[in-house]
């Protein structure tokens, strides 16, 4: 099946319609120009970087550079979770990325080595995107169940107060939160199921199909690839507020909101 | 006659705020049947100084109940023992009997059973039915609510924070009086912190300039 190659010159008419949307920009005084300017050089800079990349480490096909390659996007996704709340607190950031570094590793080795089968068990063609999609989606789960659990943590502060002077442990005291939380961090992921292929063509499936993979193979990845960001909405959202639970409320079974800033 | 033993040893709590002491190294002793009225200027830490007794506020408190030792292991119980009311009143989301009953569901109370809360919430002057949304309540309603359950939860003791200042006179006299039958008949012990007079107590405590000292 033959593919058209994309030059230089066809992204340049491209860039046209960031040309557009700052044109609008400034017509409308929406004051956005400069931030959609700064955005589309960003996704030019680091997407060709990430293409040498990728060429780089697929033509090595090193397990270990692989792998390093793996940890720096866990880390990397976590830093922009943390970064995405309203509140924070200190080291906020290694939570989020423990929480998803475990999700998507988890989820990431069964799909690649169970579902895919793929052999060696590091080829990059496989293992980074679909690790990169997983990180990608778990990111928003995860800022998004934080987010709500702060948010509920200190607007309803007196009423898990009142759980905790009652004698509640801090399994019961969280409960709400952490469903109120885990609920929130899935919603995405369940709008993007219930809408698939009908409202949109998921990007992954489309860009197969650009491609010139067969329509049903596309749909069978892209239903992989839904059922496998569900997990890991699910499990990062979990993750991370168990261990924020931790954090807020500790062994001293105090709400510590002190640590928020 | 033999002196009572204790029923509540909290001590050494000491508090800052912004670098300053609010109190230093105070400590608090209960013995049954007492009805403290705590007093203190405002912002002189009398909320804080609750607070830290149930460790909602950080100390190194040690915490005694009849004798027995309650390290922060076994916090959860202390607390189900010892009781903090706080004094905004929160309540939930859901009707009254939600409000009751909720406390009872934690595993540190799993051997109290909530008892038939009518009698006493008319006694309170709540007549409403026990289906009312609890957020549909004033604030007075509210406060009648937080202390009908602390009854109805029945600890050793209660250390209640402003628990009668949104009452009207009648309910005010009518709730002093089940808190203050709830320490002498009941032979437990309640800390009140209210601006008000009080028509009855055992002693009243004065936090100011940092200690706690028996009023004359």
């Amino acid at each position: 099946m033959k593919t058209i190659v994309l030059s230089p010159l066809d992204l340049l008419v491209a860039s046209g319609f960031i040309l557009l949307a700052g044109g609008l920009s400034v017509a409308m005084r929406l004051g956005v120009e400069r931030r959609l300017f700064i955005a589309a050089a960003r996704t030019v800079i680091q997407l060709t970087l990430l293409g040498f990349l990728l060429e780089g480490i697929f033509k090595l096909a090193n397990p270990f550079l692989v792998l390093l390659l793996l940890f720096f996007m866990t880390f990397m996704a976590g830093r922009e979770a943390a970064a995405r709340t309203k509140k924070r607190y200190l080291a906020m950031m290694w939570d989020t990325t423990l929480a998803m570094g475990v999700s998507a590793f988890l989820i990431g080795a069964v799909v690649t080595q169970v579902v895919v089968g793929v052999k060696p068990w590091y080829d990059p063609q496989y293992v980074i995107p679909l690790l990169g999609m997983i990180l990608g989606n778990a990111l928003n789960g995860v800022s998004l169940a934080l987010d709500a659990f702060l948010d509920y943590v200190t607007t309803r502060r007196e009423e898990l107060e009142l759980f905790l002077a009652y004698g509640a442990e801090a399994r019961e005291a969280l409960a709400s939160p952490f469903r109120a939380a885990v609920r929130r961090g899935l919603i995405p992921i369940i709008n993007a199921m219930s809408v698939a292929g009908v409202v949109s063509l998921p990007g992954m499936m489309t860009g197969q199909i650009l491609a010139g993979a067969p329509p049903l193979q596309a749909v069978a990845y892209q239903i992989l690839v839904m059922f496998m960001l569900a997990g890991a909405y699910a499990l990062g959202a979990v993750g991370v507020v168990w261990l924020c639970g931790r954090k807020i409320l500790g062994r001293d079974l105090r709400l510590k909101l002190e640590i928020l800033r | 006659m033999p002196p009572k033993s204790p029923l509540l040893q909290v001590g050494p709590l000491s508090a800052q705020r912004e670098g300053r002491y609010l109190f230093r190294q105070v400590s608090l002793l209960l013995y049954p049947g007492d009805f403290i009225h705590l007093k203190g200027p405002s912002g002189s830490g009398k909320t804080t100084l609750l607070r830290q007794i149930v460790g909602l506020e950080p100390s190194q408190a040690q915490r005694f109940l009849k004798g027995q030792p309650y390290p922060p292991a076994r916090l959860s119980l202390f607390r189900s023992r010892c009781l903090y009311l706080a004094a905004e009143a929160p309540v939930l989301e859901g009707d009254i009997l939600k409000n009751l009953r909720f406390p009872f569901e934690f595993k540190a109370n799993r051997r109290k059973f909530l008892k038939d809360p009518e009698a006493l919430l008319k006694e309170l002057g709540l007549t409403l039915p026990l289906s009312t949304p609890a957020r549909s309540l004033s604030t007075g309603e509210r406060q009648r609510l937080a202390l009908a359950r602390a009854l109805l939860f029945d600890p050793q003791v209660i250390l209640a924070d402003e628990p009668f200042s949104a009452l009207d006179p009648k309910s005010f006299r009518k709730a002093f009086s089940l808190l203050y039958d709830f320490a002498q008949k009941g032979h437990r012990a309640v800390v009140c912190v209210s601006h008000h007079d009080l028509p009855q107590k055992t002693k009243t405590l004065i936090l100011q300039d940092g200690t706690l000292k028996e009023a004359p």
